[in-house]
Formats: C-alpha cells, structure tokens, sequence
C-alpha cells in the first residue's frame, strides 16, 4: 500500500520535472510576447511579470508582412489537409480491401519513404519544380507536404479500415447502396477518429514545415509562417518581442487542435497494435 | 410453380498459399417459393460461402444461381433485391435504429413519410417500436438482432438470407427467437434461406434441411425424413442428441436370417434386411440411443452394464458397456431403483435402425420405413 504510494508520487515527480522542460520555454514565449520592447531588455528579468501589453501583436500584425505568412500558411495546410484525406481514406480503403499484386511492396514503401529527413527530398524537389514550373507556388508546397504525410496517413487510415468490420459495408450493399455510397454512408462514420487523426497530423506537418517552404518558396510573398519568422531574426537588430508574439500565434492553432482533438488523436496513433 | 432459388453446379474454389480448396463442389438444389430452407453443417462446410454466393457478395468459380429462373449469376448484391442478417449483426453503429430499419428505403430513394411507416411497421412486427431513437449499442443482443432482421424485411424482399443469426445469443434467447423467426416467416411472404451449424435450430425450423459436408450437400430433406432415413452414417451421427451408437459388425447366419456380430452384442435381423445386407461381410449398424429399450432377459439382444445416468430430466441418458467394452448411449425412462454398476438386458427396437455401408457409409437399410421415397 504504502510502495503503491511512493511509486505514484515518483510518478509525479518525474512527470513534474518533464512538464517543467516542457512548459517553461512555452511560457517564457508568452510572457515575451507580451512585454513591451522597452522593458525587455531592462533587468531584473523577473519569471514572475505583471504588466502586459499587447504592443508586440499590434506591431507584428502593422509592420511586417506577418499577416501574409499567416495566410500563405494556412492556405498551404489546409490544402495538404484535403489532399491528405481524400487521398489517404481512399488509399486506406483500397488496401484494406483489395487484394492486388505488389500490395506488400506498396505497405512497405509507405513506410520506408518515411525514413528520408525531408531536406534529401526538398533539393531534388527544388529541381524538378523549377523545371516544371511549381516553385513559389501554393500547388508545389502542398504536394511537397502531402509527399512527407501522406505515407503515414494512408498506413493509419489503412489499420483503421481493418478494424471496420467487412459486414457492416456488405449490410450496406444488401441494402442497395453502391460501393461509393457505402463507403461514405458506413464506413467514413466508422473511420472519422482516422480521418480527423490524418487531418490533424497532416495539419501539423505543414504548417510546422521549414525545411520544404524555406528551399522551395524564394519569393518572400510566398514565404509560410516559419519561413517568414526567420526573416525576423536576420533583421539587424534582433526584435524577441516580435518574434515571440510570432511565435505564439503560431503555436495557436496546433494547441488548439491538439487540445479539442487528442481524443482522436491518441485512437490514431495506438489502433492496429 | 417457378423455382424461388436454383443452384445449378455451384462451385467456389479459394486460393490461399498456393492451396486450392473447394469450398462449395458442385451444389445443385431448387428451394421453392415460400420455403424455410436451411443450410446445416460443421464449421468449414461452405455453408457461409454459399449463402453469400446467394447474396451475390462471393463470386461463383463455376455454375449458376437462378432467382424465379432469373440468371443472376452476373447480378450485383444491390441488384439482387435479397435481405441478409449477418451473423455479427452488423447494425451501423452510428445511426440510431430508426435509421438502421429505414436504410434500405432512404438508398433506394423513398419519400420519408413513407420510410417513417415502413419502419414503424417493421418495428411492430418485431416488437421494437419503444426503440426506435436509441443507438445500436444501448440495446441487448436479442433486440440488435431484431433490428438486423427489421432492416432486412423492411423492402419486402423476395429471398431472405440470415447466417447463423442465433448465433450470437444466449441459450434462452436462442429458444425465444427461434419461435420469432418461424412467427415472422409466416407473416412476410418471403422465401427463406438459413444458415446455422446447430442441428437443433435446423430441425425445428425448417420445412427442409441440406446438411453440408465439405462443401457438399450429403442429404437434402424434410427434418422428419433426414432424422428418421438419413442417407449416410456422418448425416445420421450429426443429426440427433445425443448422437447414434454406430457399431462395426460382421454378418453371420444363414441365407436369408442374417444376423450382426459386433462390439459385444448380437442382433437378429430379419428377412428384408437380408436383400440389403447381400454380399457383405461386414457393416455398420446405427441405433438412436432412444431406439434402445431395456427388456427382461429372454427377450433382449445382448446385455450391458450400466455405467453412468444423466438425468435429462424426463428421461435419463445411460452409458452403457458391453461385453467387450464397447460404449453405447441409451436414452429413455430408465426404473430410479436400477443404480450404476448393475447389468441390464437391451433391444434394439426393429422399427428404427440403420445399416450403413462399411467403406463409404451409405446408408444400406433403414429399419424404419422412410416416410417418402428418397
Ligand atoms: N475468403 C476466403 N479465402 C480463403 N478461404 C476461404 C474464404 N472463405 C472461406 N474459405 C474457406 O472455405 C471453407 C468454407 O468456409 P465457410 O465460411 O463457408 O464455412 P462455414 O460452413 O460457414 O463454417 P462456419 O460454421 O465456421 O461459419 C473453409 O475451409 C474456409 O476456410
Ligand atoms: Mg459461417
């Protein structure tokens, strides 16, 4: 009872220094962000503010080209999204239920693409978009995303069909639907935790990319968020205030999904075990 | 009359590491319209693949299947026009079961008033109707299958399919939902085609019986008929509980009063059997453990001693021995006052017994007279 007790508390304890590695860069972020130019470089540094202001924000948002990343960002994430699940659910479909020559090869290329460090993949792929016409554009970028998620998503999507149970779909063709209706009518409601666990990570990967934005996107109008953040820290004077009010809004979105959608996201990443 | 469903040399093979395996060989049957038609066997029989060649949710590797003398060998599922219960009931789970019932009515585009009556009426016949808005989940493994059947009956379909949907329940449930589907049988107008491995569910259900034997059907007959003539020893052994005491015995006598020697005990047969039983040195004989009696000593065929009694309630199930150490099963209203270890004199009743050929075990003669010819 009592070793019971002292193990949970070890337990804690370990959790509490991890979520203090953890936390403490994101809130030193926060409170960055919101400490005016003027006092941040006035010691004491104290961990501990009280007066905040919103001059950061207001000047990232006025005088840099912030907003253009951001929605550059967002259109190039949401189209790796839609690609990614369309692509990936029927992918995941044909997979599980189609026995066709090559499919082990195919499962295990998936997987093996997997292994390149995007930067191997970026170079050639900074030669061939510039052969046929695709840099510094959103179509080019997004297919860049979806090459490095799209693996992953089509194995998730591929286990979660295969727990969907066969018959369910056969009740639906009895029933007179088609192949199609049945897969979105059955089997896409069976599979939304795959779905949204795609979408999420999909999501994640681009609008987190460097390596495929900063190579492929020269033109700074086309620059994405972390792409565009960099830009600030070449400035001559370094301006942390800027940057981390940047890199807070950045953050918000993938807290925000992770947040309201980790219940989903942790049946993607333990189903097929 | 047409033919509700013909099975014309229906064959499926499956390929799997390199192994060919018959799955179905070459299955002809005619179920005709308004039939309570089960397919009964052991688990690997091809019972499933045939239903689901019926379905059109299996390929034929060769011949065809005919709905009212309709090739729809070539027919998609959808096309079919048939309803199927699934033996994991296969409700979506995400829908309530409103929904589920009026599925096949919204796919084939039926205005929602009328979905909303069809399913209401569906829900009646099944006695769900107080269920209606809730989930699959929330309802018990009798009531979710109810509502596969509902969903399955609800277009009226012509050909209803339901594998092993019994299956899944418990003892009580089985018994109750057995009465249910022969009530619903009589209520819808729909031929029925029925899978289980429970011999006692394809007894009391059907009007006939094709009991499947590694993809073949062995008999195809009324209940009555498969229990009283089977026509070969493995469809007699699996029909029936508990199962019929078969014995090799050798033929002695003289030329028209054979009598049977075997396992300890010796039978005198009489004149008919001796046609049957010509040329044959050796045979096996098959008498239900009911179709023993226990007799005083002068008119019984052997005797044997008394090993263990399974009340059955009404009747007690015996484990016997015979002079040489053969088991054999009675089953009958055995006196209380006889007690395990004691010696008991045994007949076989004339009127019910079966002599099976030794090497293919076809049935020779059966002791009863088959109530049609076969
Ligand atoms: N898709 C398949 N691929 C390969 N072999 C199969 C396939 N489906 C069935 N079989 C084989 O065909 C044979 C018959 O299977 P089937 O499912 O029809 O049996 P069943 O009589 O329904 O048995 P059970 O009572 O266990 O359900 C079995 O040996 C099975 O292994
Ligand atoms: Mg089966």
């Amino acid at each position: 009872m009592t070793r019971e007790f002292a193990w949970r508390w070890m337990r804690f304890l370990w959790l509490a220094v991890g979520m203090l590695f953890v936390c403490f860069p994101l809130y030193w972020m926060a409170v960055t962000a919101l400490t005016p130019r003027t006092e941040l470089f006035r010691p004491p540094y104290d961990v501990i503010r009280f007066s905040y202001s919103l001059e950061n924000i207001r000047e990232l948002l006025s005088a840099t080209q912030f907003l253009t990343f951001m929605g550059n960002s967002l259109i190039v994430a949401l189209g790796t999204v839609v690609i990614n699940v369309m692509a990936s659910t029927l992918a995941g479909y044909a997979l599980s239920r189609f026995e066709f020559r090559g499919k082990k090869t195919f499962v295990a290329a998936t997987l093996w693409t997997y292994m390149f460090p995007p930067i191997l993949l970026a170079i050639p792929l900074y030669l061939v978009f510039s052969y046929i016409g695709l840099r510094n554009s959103y179509g080019g970028l997004i297919l860049a995303h979806v090459s490095i998620s799209l693996p992953l998503n089509v194995w998730i999507m591929w286990q979660y069909f295969q727990v969907v149970p066969r018959s369910l779909e056969e009740a639906a063709w009895t029933s007179g639907a088609s192949r199609l209706r049945a897969l979105i009518e059955v089997l896409l409601p069976s599979a939304l935790p795959g779905i949204i666990s795609a979408a999420i990570f999909s999501f994640a990967l681009s609008w987190n990319d460097f390596a495929f934005a900063f190579i492929l996107q020269t033109d700074i109008a086309m620059f994405t968020l972390p792409v565009g953040l960099a830009t600030f820290v070449e400035q001559s004077a370094i301006h942390w205030g800027l940057i981390m009010a940047s890199s807070l809004i950045v953050s918000l979105p993938t807290f925000a999904l992770v947040f309201f959608l980790q219940r989903y996201l942790m049946h993607g990443f333990s189903i097929g075990k | 009359m047409s033919v509700a469903l013909k099975l014309d040399n229906v064959t499926k093979t499956f390929t799997q590491n390199g192994k060919t395996i018959a799955a179905v060989d070459d299955l002809s049957l005619d179920i005709q319209p308004g039939e309570f038609f089960t397919f009964v066997g052991a688990s690997g029989c091809g019972k499933t693949t045939t239903l689901r060649m019926i379905a059109g949710l299996e390929t034929v590797s060769s011949g065809k299947i005919l709905f009212d003398d309709q090739d729809v060998t070539n027919v998609t599922t959808q096309k079919r026009g048939i309803g199927m219960v699934f033996q994991d009931i296969a409700l979506f789970p995400f829908m309530s079961i409103r929904d589920n019932i009026g599925y096949p009515l919204k796919v084939a585009g039926m205005p929602k008033s009328q979905i909303a009556q069809k399913v209401e009426a569906a829900a009646d016949l099944l006695s769900i109707t107080d269920k209606l808005s809730m989930r699959p989940t929330q309802l018990s493994g009798g009531q979710q299958q109810r509502v596969a059947i509902g969903r399955a009956i609800v277009k009226e379909p012509k050909i209803l399919l339901l594998d092993e949907p019994l299956s899944a329940l418990d003892a009580r449930l089985r018994t109750e939902m057995r009465t249910e589907i022969l009530r619903l049988h009589r209520r819808i107008n729909a031929t029925i085609v029925y899978v289980t491995h429970d011999q006692v569910e394809a007894m009391t259900m059907s009007s006939r019986v094709a009991i499947m034997e590694a993809g073949r059907a062995a008999q195809v007959d009324t209940p009555r008929q498969v229990f009283r003539a089977p026509r070969y020893e493995s469809v007699a052994t699996f029909i029936g509980t508990p199962a019929m005491n078969v014995w090799d015995m050798q033929v002695t006598g003289k030329a028209g009063q054979p009598v049977l020697q075997g396992g300890g005990m010796t039978v005198a047969l009489t004149r008919e059997d001796a046609a049957a039983l010509d040329g044959f040195r050796w045979v096996r004989m098959g008498v239900r453990p009911a179709a023993l009696k226990i007799v005083p000593q002068d008119e019984a065929d052997f005797s044997a001693v008394l090993h263990l009694r399974e009340p059955l309630g009404f009747e007690d199930e015996c484990h016997l021995e015979t002079a040489d150490g053969t088991d054999i099963k009675l089953v009958g209203r055995v006196p209380d006052t006889l007690v395990e270890g004691a010696s008991l004199h045994i007949a076989v009743d004339r009127a019910d017994y079966c002599i099976f050929h030794p090497d293919t075990g076809k049935a020779l003669r059966h002791g009863l007279a088959p109530l049609t010819a076969a």
